[in-house]
């Protein structure tokens, strides 16, 4: 009896054991709004990204330093022109339900992302492949520069030399995606428990607006250095309310920390609180297809020497942003950061003189429209902006503050915007990805610029053979964009997590990219 | 059957004039379903707008709305594109529905016996606490109570998670439904004191009493049955209250429920989504007009012959 009592407390003490271990082993991850959508080809929030790079693997990933490296592809080799790229695949690489990927389900992948009935939002990333474009406008006869060679063996033909490939590769676009589930299912095939990925973790719970679980993939290639076995990434649309649920213990991991001076989150939270810079800038755009921006550098100018970043990273956002005078953030650029122009009473005096060039006199002030989407932070921002024209210029502003859905609509249309809030975090770690927004063709340019010199400089950046080459023309056409006081900018963007202690591999890096099979959860 | 089938009738109108009212209200907002801040390439944009019937006019989407609403099928999330609307209103809708009922549960449980002991003696001390307490829960929003509630029991106390669903789902529905029902407390307290003190001054009361009948008989079996007629009439408002309620409550508490649907549906102009959840709404709203029809019919004989 007394034995069988013991041998009944021993079970049960190793059953709880295993329960507390498994449950451990569990990452809970706040990660802001729900995701759009998990198919890597159609998928387009942040949200969405954030899970795909732990569901899916393409040619290339994104390591926890932020750096590219390769991924399914073992190796490449690049054509003298540059041309070419041939890519040898890890013939041991599987799908999450044990079955191979080849370079056929790349050529599906790409042939999907291309469809316009995908209507995939990240399609025009993949234009430098030869066919694409055509592809993109519904020729689905153009060939595609994609090309199974053998089964591990992929070949991509490029438009014109890219030196960003390796990055674009990495994104959830370019992934392969098991052509059989979706001719099967259709959009159907992205659900628990059926969705073949490519990473490290598998799709094995969603709750839409609630939270998705994802199991680690044994199938993966380095399944073996993968410490955390679950990670559930919950939808966290407050900062507030993700901040109480780190601190009740319900998260190890936030996507962002409530507003609030660095100090004070200091000292509520202490070394749990994350901050580094992020490849991200805050900027006001002009409408320079209309009064009184357009043919107005001098007014443009004034306006944006009479703003003083200092005071607004330190007073207003307060949370490790740092000072913008450029649109690419320091990292991007091979001569680092772009130096502040003179003394802040030599930029206000100088200010005040093109002001008065442009015609506007305190008889005569300026009287312009502000335009953003409502936040707390943006509406802290535009009052500090608007008064600091006010103190000192005499610009009169009227503030107007929209619904997001709004504000979007009325900058992409330009037709009653003058002012307007402006930003962008990168998708790549590449200058380009924020140049292309001032490209005279784009559809992201708001603004309305365009300028053939600026043209010239990022069509040259593009078809650089080299990275070095590529940096060096994206700095002069963002040159060509600053000389034209084209934008506003005024911070670059922090990331901000909150880490629990317990939870280790998290690195900091620009890209503000987290892979969770580089973390290990302790007990 | 003739009423039944009235009553079902006029029900199709009902919902068929929610569905081309909120199609209106959805067409005239300005901002569209695609807008975002990284908008897709005009291509791609006229590619979704083809894939979701937002490139046709307002009758054509009416009529295809209405036809999918029969089946009970909206198609596809405009937002959440690898869910069908039925599909996330089916994972949202048990959820609403629990905390719901939990609050409603709630609110009258504690509303009845309290009203009931509190106006024994009218303008007692117990009975002001109540007045008091029952405007004071009733007056302050739900956007407040919620925050307060989970600083309490999941902060300080650590008694309960804080927000989001978890295991076991009832430690996550407290919260939420007690915060619904606080509110909903205040306003059931009121209506129950009101109708007690109405039934006490009722002729059967008067007739009951002076059959010399003792005081708890008197309060359980004469003045409780009188009240409870046009006490029960304000279930169905307060039912409502709960269902719209629940959108603040599910956002304060991160809890995947039709609340928040609804909110995201607005917030992003998913049109599917939200004529799906409203659909929704307008049915859970009738159901639950009938329901306390039938049991008004059950409590008060007179209903019946009429």
């Amino acid at each position: 009896m007394r034995n069988t009592l013991l041998a009944l407390i021993c079970t049960l003490a190793f059953l709880v054991s295993i329960s507390v271990a498994a449950a451990q082993t569990v990452l809970e991850r706040g990660n802001g709004p729900e995701p759009d959508s998990l198919d890597p080809q159609r998928a387009q929030g942040l949200a969405a990204q954030s899970i795909l790079r732990d569901l899916f693997e393409g040619l290339t990933r994104v390591n926890a330093k932020g750096e590219i490296e390769p991924a399914i592809a073992l190796s490449w080799t690049i054509s003298a022109d540059g041309l070419r790229w041939r890519f040898q695949l890890d013939p041991n690489a599987r799908y999450s339900d044990g079955s191979g990927i080849t370079a056929s389900d790349f050529v599906y992948a790409f042939e999907r992302a291309l469809a316009p009935q995908t209507a995939a939002p990240y399609a025009s990333q993949l234009v430098t492949i030869r066919g694409a474009s055509d592809r993109l406008a519904g020729k689905s006869a153009a060939a595609l520069g994609v090309v199974a060679i053998s089964p591990h063996v992929l070949e991509l033909e490029l438009v014109g030399p890219d030196a960003a490939l390796a990055n674009t590769l990495s994104m959830a676009i370019a992934a392969p995606v098991k052509r059989a589930c979706f001719e099967e299912f259709g959009d159907q095939c992205v659900r628990a428990n059926r969705l073949p990925s490519t990473g490290a973790y598998r799709l094995v719970a969603w709750r839409p607006l609630g939270s998705v679980l994802l199991a680690k993939n044994e199938f993966y290639a380095g399944a073996k250095s993968v410490m955390i076995e679950q990670v559930r990434f919950h939808v966290t649309e407050d900062a507030s309310e993700e901040a109480r649920r780190f601190a009740t213990g319900e998260l190890h991991l936030t996507e962002t920390v409530p507003p609030g001076r660095l100090s004070q989150l200091r000292e509520k939270f202490g070394a749990q609180l994350r901050v580094a810079p992020s490849l991200g800038t805050f900027f006001l755009g002009y409408n320079l297809t209309k009064a009184p921006f357009q043919q107005q550098p001098k007014l443009r100018e004034a306006l944006s020497l009479a703003i003083d970043r200092d005071r607004i990273v330190s007073v207003i956002t307060g949370t490790g942003e740092r000072p913008a005078w450029g649109l690419l953030p320091p990292e991007l650029r091979a001569s680092g950061a772009i130096a502040m122009p003179e003394t802040a009473e030599l930029r206000l005096a100088r200010a005040r003189t093109l002001y008065a060039a442009a015609g506007f006199s305190e008889a005569k002030p300026l009287e312009v429209e502000l335009r953003y989407n409502t936040t707390l932070l943006n509406r802290r921002l535009m009052l500090a902006v608007s008064l600091m024209w006010e103190q000192n210029l005499g610009v009169r502003t009227i503030l107007r503050n929209e619904d997001w859905k709004v504000f979007v609509q009325n900058r992409r249309g330009k037709r009653n915007t003058q002012v307007f809030r402006g930003g962008w975090n990168a998708d790549l770690a590449d200058p380009l990805n924020f140049l292309a927004l001032f490209a005279s063709n784009a559809h992201l340019n708001y603004s309305g610029y365009s300028n053939p010199n600026f043209d010239a400089s990022l069509a040259a950046a593009n078809s650089a053979a080299d990275w070095p080459a590529r940096l060096a023309h994206a700095e002069q056409a963002e040159a060509v964009l600053l000389s034209d006081f084209a934008l506003l900018p005024i911070f670059h963007y922090s990331s901000k997590h909150l880490v629990s202690p317990k939870l280790r591999g998290f690195i900091e890096n620009p890209l503000d990219v987290h892979p969770s099979r580089a973390m290990q959860l302790l007990p | 059957m003739m009423t039944l089938l009235r009553k079902l009738m006029s029900a199709a109108l009902v919902l068929f004039l929610l569905l081309a009212i909120c199609l209106a209200l959805l067409r005239a907002v300005p901002g569209g379903p695609f807008d975002n801040e990284r908008a897709a390439a005009p291509e791609v944009q006229a590619a979704l707008a083809a894939r979701f019937g937002t490139d046709q006019g307002y009758f054509v989407q009416l009529w295809r709305y209405a036809g999918a609403a029969l089946q009970g099928d909206f198609g596809p999330s405009f937002q959440y594109t690898d869910f069908s609307v039925r599909e996330l209103i089916a994972q949202a809708l048990p959820l609403t529905l629990t905390i719901g009922s939990l609050a409603l549960l709630l609110a009258w449980g504690m509303a009845v016996p309290i009203a009931l002991y509190a106006c024994a003696k009218p303008d007692s001390w117990t009975d002001r606490s109540l007045r008091a307490l029952s405007t004071g829960l009733l007056s302050t929003p739900k956007f407040v109570t919620a925050p307060i509630l989970a600083l309490i029991f999941a902060v300080w106390l650590g008694l309960l998670p804080s927000s989001g669903l978890g295991d076991p789902a009832w430690r996550y529905f407290l919260l939420p439904a007690l915060a619904l029902a606080l509110t909903q407390f205040g306003s059931a307290a009121r209506v129950v004191r009101g109708a007690l003190i109405e039934a006490e001054r009722s002729d059967a009361l008067k007739a009951a009493r002076a059959r010399g009948l003792s005081e708890p008989r008197l309060k359980w079996r004469h003045r409780l049955p009188i009240a409870l007629p046009s006490a029960c009439a304000f279930l169905l408002p307060s039912a409502v209250a709960v269902l719209t309620g629940s959108a603040v409550v599910e956002q304060v508490f991160a809890l995947p429920g039709l609340g928040r649907a609804l909110l995201s549906a607005a917030m992003n102009r998913d049109y599917t989504l939200l004529l799906g959840v409203v659909l929704t709404c307008g049915v859970i709203v009738l159901a639950l007009a009938w329901l306390v029809e039938v049991l008004l019919l059950f409590l008060d004989p007179r209903r019946r012959t009429n």
